[in-house]
């Protein structure tokens, strides 16, 4: 065979100019390994992923219904296909809360055989009490295996058997793909702050529902496609139908189930309801009977008591009288003795008056007493006229009557008128008729009466003393008794009055004495009497008042069971409505349970899932762009490369051809070179970029995701593609380079090149610029100027590196924007609260405490279609209240904008999609599926999520009846957000789920830190492109200018002059180049945040000074790294290198 | 002691496995503005002299006393100012700098001279001062050459080094550039030495020193040298 030896040419250059040779190599490496790492990051994400679902079964499709799901749906779901894998499923959130942290946690049941959990720590749960949590809530709570976690549980929830559940073991789960520390929410619920906190698995045996949450189904023929791919999308299509299908049958029959159990159910409830009643209205009826009795026998005791205490009183009322009587009779005896004493006192002395005047006729007291006594008597006789002076019994009486004397004689004797005399005492004148008369014929016809009066006239004394014969015994005893008393007979008279008087008062006083002896004892007796009536009385009181008492206790007793009888009475009654109110209510709710809504999802309806896909999106997009520039970079630095060597290989160029070889082959040369130096290159690279870019690629973006499977993709078409392209750029441009040279004629390749002419730049027509420079920067800038393609394209290196960097930056920066501007310029609000429609703002009002707030303001937000897009339709119930919430800006001015009866204005990243200005009609599908029109009249900045806005009168003018769904709340103290929520949601039952806006920042900023490894990602890559791009360019300046740097040398150049010479330029053209880089690298960072734009969020291109900032001092940084190395290079170049011809 | 002295001066050279005697105990010495004359064939090592002579090379052993001064001692920034203050380089290969004009090569040598010459009068002296803009690449070989010994001179070097000067021009060229060289040395009196393989161009020079197999062969002193424009070659 003949030896081919343009192949021995190229392989003996490959071993003269290694370092070239390696430098295409790396190049070579570096667009290969990139473009087939990030290609194939995308697809082996997705394809671990897919084995991750299949390995572990987790579900192609969801059904879930507003009424739960049963047995029947699972039956009919399984006749719809053999291939179907269909598990019924339940679902239960509870708030967990352990007095500093607070959570919602997902109970799932743990399926068997679908949808399997990954044990990374203890073991499955065995007992029912038993679950296993994720690891983000061990790491956040600090529980750990074995420990017992306590969920809050409404009283009356029954749906789970326990709330106090033993931490087993720790669990990865294919559905959650995204990290616990990164989403901040694995779902909405109705719990607290709205957001479920993490997932935990426990059996089934924990679950007390009779109805399932969710039925899974695995479509086992679809495991042969890749998840997400649109063969997998259109099969699960065909099921999805399928379910649909059935869908209507199915929630009716569900609904009819709901509502026929439901109604058993009440009845149930109800029939049991109204026999308790009646064995509680029995025994209370029966209690009620007894009370009664027992009241009867009260009240008579009562009368007879009240009747006792009559008589007692009348009693006692006599008694007190009686008393009153003894006590005044008391007091009256004890006056009528004391006026006795007085009266006795007064007696007393006038008798001792009496006696003292007495004592001068020396009678006695007694005697007058006696004699008064004997005149007032009828048996008074003249005869006891001296009987007052002489008890002798000295009869004056006979001594009268044995006188002779006639009287009428001795009157005329003794001068006395007997006419008169008996005239005066009445005494029978026919007396004086006789013509003896005596004396006693005259004493014996008066009257005794008339006697008594005569015996005090002197006259008749006279008489009387003359009459009687002096022969009579005692007759001077007689005659004087008769003369004292003449002498003193007025005086005796009045004597008789005074003794009358005291005699009569004494017998008066023992009269009256004896009449209040006696009184006072009848007095004694009364009082006796008294005190045993009064003790009698007592008795009876006591008597009275203990029987009282009796019944008191008896009453009170009856009170308190009366009273007991009565709450129970109450109580029951009050049980009585409640239940039936229970009952009314219950009936009320069956007749508002709404027809049964399937949700048929598949997995793309999972957020977690969906997340994952949008960072398999966002690499994919770009891969398509990062590697253009590394391709870019090397065809730059391979033409200049291959320039170079052709330089060097001219003379050899012209001899082959002047021996004859054809263009073909002397190009062959080259080719073979640069192909080998590719190839090389490619496959290494293809094995690096294969090997390790999608493990960086999918490290950084498994920050966020939680997928422990990495299965390379095996579709090898972009090694293919990516060696396919490197050849096409290194060879490509190989072949652009000799092509120049190859078409020279021989004789002038024979010739050494003329070196690049040295001539004047405009520069120097400036002259006052010019002559201004040092004669070095002068040499610097004509050099600059000398190498033209050289400085082009090391301008062109280094602004790639820089746009690379920089497009980390502008990507960091432009997410990290976003929520801020979305927070903080747009939306003001701190919770977004969506209501089920069926309550009035008034009623809202109500729910709130104004002085947390610093707002409160509602709109009904509708979902529409637009061109297949689900977009939010957002309707102030109140515009001028709404600004507070969310400020609607135009895009283009910048200005608000006012909504009116005619304003429609959507969001910038939905008229981007929809691809509307102003004034382009769109057509909204609302709900019912009818389609309405509407001319834009505004387009608005936001960022996260596609908006419509109407006012509420074109609203309901136009679409339908307005009604508020959504309220925006901002708080004065967010602090207190948890708080104020908490005791929102306890009052307000129309709240169907809330959504913080701090949670929503907090999860954005953390998912954006995430992102900001793309920028280390991006630094690295750019760090590596730098140096092959300063690098190529140092050995490929210094190799040019070899002889004339030793001349410099030779010439006594110090080091750093040299270094200055060379190195000046070079930081020229680096500062020139990043400032291109910086200006083209923004425009080529917006490109790549559009690539990786999610769905509903809009970047905001906006790359911060900062960043520029670094990425200038990153890229200068590497040049100067590489000009250390150069600093060494120069410093090792050989003076004798000066001597040398020139080849 | 002589202006310029080679003692014993050993230069070997590594080649990989075996040695390189470049030069072999060479010894001579030259008198200050001499006109010195090395000759030799292709690798006799008249080259490593001039490398050791001008500071570009070291030797193994030997000394090297240029006035005074063992340039063998020399740190490397000294020897970088011994070639900035005392040497004048002339290149076979003229070794202008492209980019700069005659003028501005000529500067790019005095730049960092203490007391340099003008450098138009330096292009005078070459009789290129109507050139001074021209770009290298617009000079003729001879011219640049002239231009490079223009370079060297403005320098007011104690030594001129000239390195095979006329090798890549034609025999008019050639002769000029000689006789510039032989004019800076006669006038100036900068001791020169020109390094050829010409052995014609020996009558030229006060001493001419033949170099063989890195040993000086023999050193030929001429009492009287032939003017460069009589000798034929």
């Amino acid at each position: 065979m003949r030896k081919n030896r343009i192949i021995t040419m190229s392989l003996r250059e490959i071993k003269k100019s290694q370092k070239r040779f390696f430098s295409l190599c790396i190049l070579s490496i570096l667009g290969v390994s990139f473009f087939v790492g990030m290609k194939m990051s995308g697809p082996t994400m997705l394809k671990s992923l897919d084995k991750y679902y299949d390995d572990n079964k987790i579900y192609d499709l969801k059904v879930s219904s507003s009424l739960g799901l049963d047995d029947e749906d699972i039956n009919e779901i399984s006749k719809l296909s053999n291939s179907f894998e269909v598990v019924g499923s339940h679902t239960k959130d509870a708030l967990f809360f352990d007095g500093s942290f607070e959570t919602v946690l997902r109970i799932h049941e743990i399926n068997n055989n679908l949808n399997n959990i990954i044990i990374t720590e203890g073991r499955l749960p065995e007992k029912y009490n038993e679950v296993v949590v994720e690891d983000g809530f061990a790491y956040k709570t600090k529980y750990k295996v074995g420990d017992k976690i306590k969920l809050d549980l409404e009283e009356d929830d029954t749906s789970i058997k326990t709330n106090e559940l033993e931490i087993v073991g720790i669990v990865l789960s294919p559905e959650y793909v995204n990290k616990a520390e990164v989403t901040q929410s694995r779902g909405n619920t109705t719990l607290g702050t709205g957001q479920v906190g993490y997932f935990c698995y426990a059996l089934s045996d924990l679950f007390d529902m009779d109805y399932y949450s969710e039925i899974f189904i695995l479509e086992n023929d679809a495991t042969k496609f890749r998840t997400h791919t649109k063969e997998y999308q259109d099969f699960i299509k065909k099921d999805e139908d399928k379910l649909a299908y059935i869908k209507e049958n199915r929630q009716n029959e569900r609904y009819i189930k709901i509502i026929e159990d439901s109604t058993n159910k009440v009845n149930e409830q109800e029939a049991q309801a109204k026999e308790e009643f009646e064995r509680v209205q029995n025994e209370l009826n029966d209690a009620k009977a007894k009370l009664d009795e027992g009241k009867k026998d009260l009240d008579n005791a009562s009368s007879k008591l009240d009747e006792g205490k009559k008589e007692l009183d009348k009693n006692k009322r006599k008694l007190d009288s009686a008393n009153r009587d003894i006590q005044n009779g008391y007091k009256q005896i004890e006056k009528s003795k004391k006026d006795l004493a007085n009266g006795l006192n007064d007696l007393n002395n006038g008798k001792s008056e009496i006696e003292k005047t007495l004592s001068n006729y020396n009678i006695s007291y007694d005697k007058i007493s006696t004699f008064v006594k004997k005149y007032d008597s009828s048996s008074f006789s003249v005869n006891d006229i001296i009987k007052i002076f002489n008890d002798n019994n000295i009869d004056i009486s006979s001594s009268i009557s044995s006188a002779s004397v006639n009287i009428k004689a001795l009157a005329v004797s003794l001068g006395i008128n007997l006419d008169s005399l008996f005239s005066k005492y009445g005494i029978n004148k026919d007396l004086l008729n006789k013509d003896n008369l005596k004396l006693d014929e005259v004493i014996d016809s008066a009257t005794i009466n008339q006697l008594k009066r005569m015996i005090f006239d002197d006259n008749f004394i006279r008489l009387v003393k003359e009459s009687i014969p002096s022969t009579v015994p005692y007759y001077n005893d007689i005659q004087h008794y008769l003369d004292e008393f003449i002498k003193n007979n007025d005086n005796i008279l009045k004597l008789f009055d005074a003794v009358r008087k005291i005699d009569n008062g004494y017998s008066e006083y023992y009269k009256n004495l004896n009449l209040v002896i006696s009184k006072e004892g009848e007095l004694n007796n009364a009082k006796i009497k008294y005190e045993s009536g009064l003790s009698e009385y007592n008795k009876g009181l006591e008597l009275y008042n203990s029987s009282l008492e009796t019944y008191n206790s008896g009453l009170e007793e009856y009170n308190s069971n009366l009273e007991l009888y009565n709450n129970n009475l109450k109580e029951f009654e009050e049980k009585k409505i409640e239940t039936e109110e229970k009952i009314e209510l219950a009936r009320e709710k069956i007749k508002k349970i709404e027809k049964a809504t399937w949700f048929i999802q598949t997995r793309e309806n999972n957020n977690e899932y969906i997340t994952y896909i949008s960072s398999y999106d966002s690499i994919n997009n770009l891969s398509n762009l990062f590697p253009v520039i590394f391709f870019l970079v090397s065809i730059m630095i391979s033409l200049l490369s291959m320039a170079r060597m052709a330089i060097e290989n001219r003379s050899e160029i012209g001899t082959l051809k002047a021996l004859g070889f054809s263009n073909f082959e002397v190009r062959l040369k080259f080719v073979i070179y640069a192909s080998l130096a590719t190839l090389l290159g490619g496959i290494i690279g293809a094995f690096l970029g294969y090997k390790f870019i999608p493990k960086i690629v999918i490290g950084v973006f498994n920050i966020m995701h939680n997928v422990p499977y990495f299965i390379y993709d095996t579709n090898h078409m972009p090694i293919i593609i990516g060696i396919f392209l490197s050849m096409l750029c290194i060879v490509g441009s190989t072949v652009i380079t000799i092509n120049n040279l190859v078409k020279e004629k021989t004789t002038e390749l024979l010739r050494p090149i003329a070196p690049p002419i040295g001539k004047k730049i405009w520069l120097e027509n400036v002259s006052f610029i010019w002559n201004r420079l040092s004669y070095s920067n002068k040499l610097t800038i004509r050099n600059i100027f000398r190498f033209k393609r050289r400085i082009f394209m090391s301008i062109f290196g280094i602004a790639s590196c820089t746009m690379i960097l920089l497009s980390g930056y502008g990507i960091k920066d432009s997410i990290s924007f976003v929520v801020d501007k979305q927070y903080n310029d747009i939306n003001h609000n701190d919770v977004l609260i969506s209501l089920d429609g069926k309550v009035s703002k008034e009623e809202l009002d109500e729910y709130i405490k104004d002085e947390d707030l610093n707002f409160n303001v509602y709109a009904k937000i509708d979902q529409v279609d637009i061109q297949n897009k689900r977009v939010s339709l957002v309707v102030p119930d109140d515009y001028e209240e709404f600004r507070k919430t969310l400020t609607i800006k135009d895009v283009k001015t910048k200005k608000e904008v006012v909504l009116t009866d005619n304003t429609v204005v959507i969001t910038s990243k939905l008229a981007k999609y929809l691809k509307k200005k102003v004034g382009d009609t769109v057509t909204i599908y609302e709900s019912d599926n009818l389609p309405y029109d509407f001319k834009i009249t505004n387009i608005s900045e936001n960022y996260i999520g596609d908006y419509i806005f109407f006012n509420k009168h074109m609203y309901t003018k136009y679409v339908d009846e307005y009604k508020i769904t959504t309220q925006y709340i901002r708080f004065n103290d967010l602090s207190k957000e948890n708080e104020i929520m908490t005791s929102i949601k306890d009052k307000n039952s129309h709240i169907l789920s809330s959504v913080s806006i701090a949670a929503v920042k907090e999860q954005c900023v953390t998912l954006f830190e995430s992102l900001g490894v793309i920028v280390y990602v991006l630094v690295l890559f750019s760090g590596i492109l730098s140096f092959v791009v300063f690098y190529s360019l140092a050995y490929i300046n210094i190799s040019e200018r070899q002889r004339e740097i030793a001349t410099l040398k030779v010439l006594g150049f110090y080091n750093n002059e040299v270094d200055n010479y060379v190195l000046k330029e070079e930081f020229i053209i680096t500062v020139l180049g990043i400032l291109i880089g910086l200006f083209v690298g923004t425009y080529y960072a917006y490109a790549m945040i559009d690539s990786i734009e999610i769905n509903t969020m809009q970047y905001i291109k906006d790359i911060q000074f900062s960043s520029y900032l670094q990425t200038f001092g990153f890229i200068i940084l590497f040049g100067f790294i590489v000009s250390i190395g150069v600093h060494f290079k120069l410093k090792k170049i050989d003076l004798i290198e000066s001597l040398k011809s020139v080849e | 002691m002589a202006y310029i002295e080679f003692n014993d001066v050993e230069k070997i050279y590594k080649m990989g496995e075996f040695d390189l005697k470049a030069l072999n105990k060479a010894s001579f010495s030259v008198e200050k503005g001499e006109l010195v004359i090395i000759l030799g064939q292709s690798g006799s090592g008249k080259s490593t002299c001039l490398n050791i002579l001008g500071g570009m090379d070291g030797v193994t052993s030997g000394s090297v006393i240029v006035d005074g001064v063992d340039i063998t001692k020399l740190k490397e920034k000294e020897l970088i100012n011994y070639r900035r203050n005392d040497i004048g380089f002339v290149f076979q290969f003229y070794n202008l700098v492209q980019n700069l004009t005659a003028y501005e090569n000529i500067e790019l040598g005095t730049q960092m001279c203490k007391k340099p010459m003008n450098p138009k009068l330096a292009l005078r002296h070459v009789g290129l001062e109507d050139r001074m803009d021209n770009f290298p690449s617009q000079l003729s070989g001879g011219q640049q050459q002239r231009v490079s010994i223009a370079r060297a001179i403005a320098r007011k070097p104690k030594i001129l080094l000239c390195d095979e000067p006329t090798g890549a021009l034609d025999y008019k060229t050639g002769k000029q550039v000689l006789e510039l060289l032989e004019d800076t040395c006669r006038k100036d009196g900068i001791t020169t030495f020109i390094i050829t393989h010409n052995i014609s161009l020996a009558p030229m020079a006060d001493k001419v020193i033949k170099i063989k197999n890195g040993k000086v062969e023999d050193i030929v002193i001429n009492k009287k040298p032939v003017k460069v424009k009589n000798i034929e070659w």
